[in-house]
């Protein structure tokens, strides 16, 4: 009997050390405060798309942007959601969470039926129906009017509220870098000295849409950025400045998510109210 | 009989109460991957390879975070070699709400760190012959904090840095200076330096 005790108290004690040294306390709980906003996705659904470590690169600064403004992004690790954007057979939340994206997209403003992804297509097809996105009046009187908000289809709206439920967050966030363009200058006084030296110019459009998760109202926000870079030797003079690809895609990125931020912040959230 | 049950529960009580006050959660930095890629256009004065440079950052980065008392650090190559090889299915899993028991007895939080841009930006300005080049290096890093228990990424920041790696002018004197090694180490720690200080300021 004693023994049975003594090994019960010991096993016991065994547990509560393993139990303590697992529950560390949260590193993080101080940041714990403010509007939650969960990320859902950072995809392209445009016809033309960047590889997918760029669109990690964007969600970074994306959060960093968020976090400065003091609303707190949550998401979940796949953040780009490569799995639920480009696997026909994904299922679980990366599914659901590409089908909501999709459905905010397809009823905006800034849909072009002729410049999506072949997936989105097919989506707004099923869901709206081919005729809706060739009446031409319909669709100009709408691009008219890029500040109204609009809803989820009813059968998307509870899979939104489930998902912030999850997360604790009133909003979601879903970003469609649906065109970056890069073209190379080669202009008759362009440097040639070493090839990242010659002019590029990039020019980046995206939408971003901002869900109210209890009502499913959303807001389309849209954003164009360019930037170039150029070495010039005119006959005596020469100026201007390189620089490769990456470095023009950060400057693009940079000025994206601040933008993104800001006309959340001052519009976005109030408009879904 | 029963006195000694009694204060063997203290005692156990006790130092389980010791032991939760005392646990600092446990940050695993599983070490730089890059996520740029060399092609023409990018990368082609720029020799030094990514696994180098993650080298650099990760030793800068560990040494501004080893010793604060809020959290201990680890870095044991091979498990963070392993978390970064198995970095996308980890994430799956977590990602799905299953747990992975290896981990948790290693850690609480895996920092993912990445090279995001790595550039050797020029600028030029002359007329008649008086005038001068420039080179700089301009280094991007950034850092996903990952709860190793249920995936959710707890925190995201970024960092950059710039060094001058060339200067080159003619006026009357004639000066060239050229050291893109030394730039590139220089604006990777100066990186590391500033991502560790965000880091330590949202902890």
């Amino acid at each position: 009997m004693r023994r049975a005790c003594l090994g019960w108290i010991l096993s016991l004690c065994m547990m509560i050390s393993a139990v303590s040294q697992t529950e560390a306390a949260g590193l993080f709980d101080s940041r714990n405060a403010g509007v939650k906003i969960f990320i859902g996705e950072i995809q392209s659904y445009g016809d033309y798309e960047l590889k997918a470590s760029a669109f990690e690169n964007f969600a970074d600064k994306l959060r960093q942007e968020l976090n400065q403004q003091n609303l707190m992004a949550i998401s979940n690790a796949t953040v780009t959601n490569e799995e639920g954007r480009h696997s026909e057979g994904a299922s679980g939340e990366g599914a659901v969470l590409s089908k909501i994206h999709m459905d905010a997209i397809v009823h905006g403003h800034q849909f072009e039926h002729g410049y999506a992804a072949a997936k989105l297509v097919r989506y707004a097809d099923e869901t709206m129906g081919r005729k809706v996105f060739y009446d031409d009046e319909r669709v100009a009187a709408w691009k008219k009017q890029p500040q109204q908000t609009y809803f989820l289809s009813q059968g998307v709206q509870p899979a939104a509220r489930r998902i912030a439920e999850k997360y604790g967050a009133a909003y979601l966030l879903f970003v469609n870098v649906k065109d970056v363009d890069v073209r190379l200058k080669h202009g008759l006084f362009a440097s040639h000295t070493t090839k990242e030296n010659r002019g590029k110019k990039m020019k980046a459009a995206l939408d971003y849409y901002l869900i109210n998760a209890s009502t499913g109202r959303v807001y389309e926000g849209h954003c164009e950025n360019r930037k170039t870079a150029q070495l010039y030797n005119l006959a005596l003079v020469q100026g201007g400045k390189g620089m490769n690809v990456d470095e023009l895609l950060n400057h693009v990125m940079e000025a994206q998510t601040d933008d993104i931020v800001k006309d959340m912040v001052k519009n976005g959230m109030k408009a879904v109210q | 009989m029963r006195k000694l049950i009694i204060m063997l529960m203290t005692l156990v009580m006790l130092a389980a109460h010791g032991n939760q006050a005392l646990a600092a959660p446990v940050v695993m930095l599983a070490g730089f991957q890059s996520r740029i890629s060399k092609s023409a256009i990018t990368m082609t004065d720029i020799d030094t390879s990514f696994q180098e440079m993650g080298q650099v950052v990760s030793e800068a980065l560990y040494a501004e975070l080893a010793g604060n008392p809020k959290f201990s650090i680890v870095d044991n190559d091979e498990t963070a070699s392993r978390a970064r090889m198995d970095e996308t299915a980890l994430i799956n899993q977590l990602g799905e709400g299953r747990i992975n028991l290896e981990l948790q007895k290693q850690a609480d939080y895996i920092i993912l760190g990445f090279i995001t841009n790595v550039s050797n930006i020029r600028a030029q300005s002359g007329v008649l012959g008086v005038g001068g080049k420039d080179g700089t290096v301009h280094v991007e890093i950034s850092m996903r904090v990952m709860d190793a228990r249920s995936g959710a990424l707890v925190f995201v920041t970024t960092a950059n840095s710039r060094r001058k790696s060339e200067l080159k002018y003619n006026v009357i004197l004639h000066r060239k200076d050229n050291g893109l090694g030394d730039a590139l180490n220089s604006a990777l720690d100066i990186a590391a330096q500033n991502l560790a200080a965000q880091f330590l300021a949202a902890v």
